[in-house]
């Protein structure tokens, strides 16, 4: 069966996701103080990849990467909250690309295997 | 712990040293200006070993291609045999002529002395006396380029380039770098040239080079400074924006506007300008700050983050 990263259209299609993504987490105030200031086409890579992941496509993520790339803003306090956050945008993202509720699950279930590695756990 | 073979010497790196700093703190004279990965001053080739790719962002695919590398950006893993970037890359220049275009910002253009393959929007590095600094193409012609330089107090160049620059001077220029150029192809498409200060030399290069090819959209060239007398190349502009209709050049100052000018921020009046910036083609240069702020508004109104191209003029580090 095709990954939902095959249905999107694959490598092309996420540029066009990352923007969706990208602007959703730069506009909820839960979330965007942890985005101010960096680099926006490095982010976007980075999302880039974490998307590519979720949705199944190729990755090459380690929980290393995920752990050392987040360390920084764990210690400025990032938690569940904001975790749950990112994924809520997420299902958002997905939703408006047309994807279905199941297949939404599925990718927060992917998400959420990154939850201890993100938070330091 | 790695080790650099760099021309002919080898020296140690210690742990998370860059290239950069392993190199100077062993004598060799490698000239660096931003110590950012942006000014291209401090890049090198590897000819053996393995280059973290973090330390190649933003150059050429033809330059990575070579090995070249930012060394303030290279923590190697592994030895590296390295050296300075070869032939084509840096070459030799003379300085042909020198004017102002205000009281504070010198139109330079230079001669080059071997073929060099940049287009306007670009930038170069112009190294004289080991001093390098970065500066924008605003316009070429087959062997010139003419550079915008702001005058800064106390700075290490740009004093010279604006008021002691004499014609047949020797410099080096080493590049091209960036993205900020008009690569042909959608001509209907909006353009949005938006900038602070002396990031109107690339968009001046843009701008340009879309008229040259027929550009037929829409073209938004907005101008900021702090007052009046920041802005520079009014009259063309005005002049350029009367000859094509397609072209709304927009100047605008923080305080003190004149007759013809917008008041505000840059974001702001960029916005006001054009609100629902999706579809456009976007070239942001200028100050850090401001060229950060108005990248994420133009993306949160709607632009597309890979149709948004920009320098952000990195001062020298002390």
């Amino acid at each position: 069966m095709a990954t939902i990263y095959e249905q999107l259209g694959g490598a092309p299609s996420m540029d066009a996701a990352v923007d969706i993504f990208y602007r959703k987490v730069l506009s909820d105030d839960r979330i965007s103080r942890f985005f101010e200031g960096v680099d926006m086409e490095r982010q976007a890579a980075k999302q880039k990849a974490f998307l590519t992941m979720v949705l199944g496509g190729p990755n090459g993520y380690t929980g290393k990467d995920m752990r050392t790339a987040h360390a920084h803003l764990v210690a400025r306090g990032l938690n569940d909250s904001h975790f749950d956050a990112v994924v809520e945008n997420l299902a958002a993202t997905l939703r408006e690309l047309g994807v279905g509720p199941e297949q939404i699950a599925e990718v927060a279930k992917i998400a959420e295997s990154v939850r201890g590695d993100v938070l330091s756990k | 712990m790695p080790s650099i073979l760099y021309r002919g010497r080898t020296c140690e790196v210690r742990d998370g040293q860059t290239v950069l700093d392993a190199l100077l703190a062993a004598g060799e004279p490698i000239s660096y200006a931003c110590r950012a990965g942006a000014c291209g001053a401090c890049v090198l080739r590897a000819t053996a070993g393995e280059v973290p790719p973090e330390a190649q962002l933003g150059l050429r695919d033809a330059w990575k291609a070579r090995g070249c590398f930012h060394a303030c950006q290279c923590r190697p893993y592994a030895d590296l045999t390295v050296e300075p970037i070869g032939e084509g890359m840096r070459v030799p220049a003379r300085v042909e002529s020198r004017s102002m275009l205000s009281p504070t910002v010198a139109r330079v253009v230079v001669r080059l002395d071997a073929p060099f393959d940049a287009a306007p929007g670009q930038y170069v590095t112009v190294q004289r006396a080991g001093v390098a600094r970065s500066f924008s193409i605003a316009a070429r012609a087959e062997r010139t380029i003419e550079l915008h330089v702001r005058r800064v107090l106390g700075g290490k160049l740009s004093p010279y380039l604006c008021d002691e620059a004499l014609p047949g001077d020797a410099l080096d220029v080493q590049g091209p770098f960036g993205y900020c150029l008009y690569a042909v192809g959608r001509p209907e498409q909006p353009l949005l040239l938006a900038g602070t200060g002396t990031g109107l030399a690339p968009l001046w290069g843009v701008l340009h080079d879309a008229l040259a090819a027929g550009h037929a959209g829409p073209i938004h060239v907005v101008h900021g400074a702090v007052d009046p007398s920041g802005l520079y190349l009014v009259d063309e502009l005005r002049a350029l924006s009367a000859a094509h209709p397609a072209v709304r050049y927009v100047p605008s100052v923080l305080r003190g506007a004149l007759p013809g000018m917008e008041e505000g921020s840059l974001d702001e009046v960029v916005l006001r300008h054009v609100p629902r910036p999706a579809g456009a083609r976007i070239f942001v240069c200028g100050a850090p700050d401001i060229v950060q702020l108005l990248k994420k508004r133009l993306f949160l109104a709607g632009a597309s983050l890979r149709e948004i191209l920009s320098d952000a003029f990195v001062p020298a580090a002390s």
